[in-house]
């Protein structure tokens, strides 16, 4: 149910959207490996599996002296290890994703010829996401867009959005540690992680410059660039 | 949020706008969202607190019960704290409205003390349930409700200690939109820590005689 249900979309997900996040394509060739490994080496896995548990195999089991499940067993285990080939591959294919990410590199923030509006902006997506709202009559909306060939709603406005700001990451390893320092006993870190997390709470809420206004120029500048590049496509 | 070319619209004109066309809402509205879903999941961890106290309480290994232990005297001056203090924190919020400084300092600082009492009574009771050999590993019933009754409490302080902060924001920043966010959070925080208390008067103490 994990693997079929949640973890094959959760792939599909990754190789869907990281263009999107990143600005460039997975290796597809390695893409359809991994993809034929998993898919292989989930039936062969699991499917004997269900056969023993018929047969009375419960779950991970460490030892079992019934010689009528070996046959099934040896086969889950070939399954385990086509699966462990596709793991290994989709290291691989991030790897040499990375190394010639200047060949699948994604200029028009629409490698797919999606339909729906995240592909509308560029890839990666600038800070504010959407210079404009769009207008939206109908499901698929950027499809509409592409295939009436208009452009997005101007005139721009200028675009209000938070500041990176450090202090997530700061009170979850201070939070960590309290909570480490709270199940071993130790006193002194709990205190510390406790009264460092509130410290840094407290100087974040007296900064006034949280958010930043990004000009209309700037906005402009942005269209610009990506509508020059989905143009050249 | 963005802004109109010529400056926010009035809020008398948002509310003439369809709903699909008003653009994101103000902040006020986005951050006191937010908190709502904050405060719908601690009210998740109570509910599973309440649960477990209510699947617990007659479980109480032959120790003391909630007839021997609680003080309905106690329970009526803690809950009588809590009631007003929500009060007081609504005139604060309206001070807050009108800008007047001093004004929500004092209802600010009462909202703070009638906690504290509340804080007070409450602790003097877990004290003296120790004392008497009641505390949370005693008996399942207990450790039931030191968890509910303790985790409210805990709220009810850092509430407090949340308040005096905002003061000191007050004090240093004045009424800017981000500390005004901020308040509007504090006074739903602190309703609805009233709001769980009528939940542990109900089922803790109330519930006791049935």
């Amino acid at each position: 149910v994990i693997i079929g249900g949640v973890l094959f979309g959760a792939f599909a997900g990754y190789t869907y959207w990281f263009p999107k996040a990143f600005g460039f394509r997975l290796h597809e060739g390695l893409g359809k490996a991994v993809f034929w490994c998993w898919f292989i080496g989930f039936y062969l896995a699991f499917m004997p599996l269900y056969g023993l548990g018929l047969m009375g195999a419960t779950r991970r089991l460490q030892h079992y002296s019934n010689p009528a499940w070996q046959p099934l067993m040896v086969l889950a285990f070939a399954g385990a290890t086509v699966i462990l080939l596709g793991i290994v591959l989709m290291v691989v294919q991030l790897v040499v994703s990375i190394r010639r990410r200047d060949r699948t590199r994604d200029m028009t923030g629409d490698p797919w010829n999606g339909r729906t509006l995240e592909w509308s902006t560029s890839s990666p997506p600038p800070a504010w996401n959407f210079s404009a709202l769009s207008t939206v009559s109908s499901p698929d909306a950027f499809w509409k867009r592409k295939q009436q060939r208009t452009a997005i709603a101007l005139p721009l406005r200028s675009i209000t959005v938070p500041k990176r700001n450090p202090l997530g990451v700061q009170v979850a390893v201070l939070v960590a540690l309290m909570g480490f320092g709270l199940v071993w006993h130790i006193w002194w870190m709990a205190v510390l992680g406790l009264v460092s997390a509130l410290g840094v709470s407290l100087r974040n809420a007296w900064r006034a410059d949280l958010e930043e206004t990004i000009p209309v120029s700037v906005l402009t500048a942005h269209e610009d660039i990506h509508s020059t590049r989905v143009m050249r496509k | 949020m963005i802004d109109t070319i010529d400056g926010p619209p009035s809020e008398e004109r948002f509310y003439l706008v369809p709903l699909s066309e008003r653009g994101p809402a103000p902040s006020r509205v986005v951050a006191s969202y937010g908190f709502w879903l904050f405060l719908l999941s601690d009210i998740i961890i109570f509910s599973a607190f309440f649960a477990a106290y209510a699947v617990l309480s007659t479980h109480t290994d032959g120790g003391p019960g909630g007839t021997q232990l609680f003080k309905p005297a106690h329970v009526l001056i803690e809950t009588s704290c809590l009631l007003v203090s929500s009060f007081t924190c609504g005139v604060m919020m309206i001070s807050i409205d009108r800008r007047s400084a001093r004004s929500t300092y004092c209802w600010a600082l009462l909202t703070a003390l009638l906690g504290a009492a509340f804080l007070w009574v409450e602790l003097t009771e877990f004290h003296d349930m120790v004392l008497l050999g009641a505390g949370p590993s005693r008996s399942a019933f207990l450790s039931a409700f030191f968890a509910l009754v303790g985790t409210h409490g805990l709220h009810v302080t850092l509430g407090i200690a949340w308040l005096i902060a905002m003061m000191a924001q007050v004090a240093t920043l004045g009424f800017m939109p981000m500390v005004m966010n901020r308040l509007l959070c504090f006074s739903l925080f602190w309703h609805a820590l009233d709001i769980v208390w009528i939940g542990v008067f109900t089922i803790v103490y109330l519930g006791v005689h049935r």
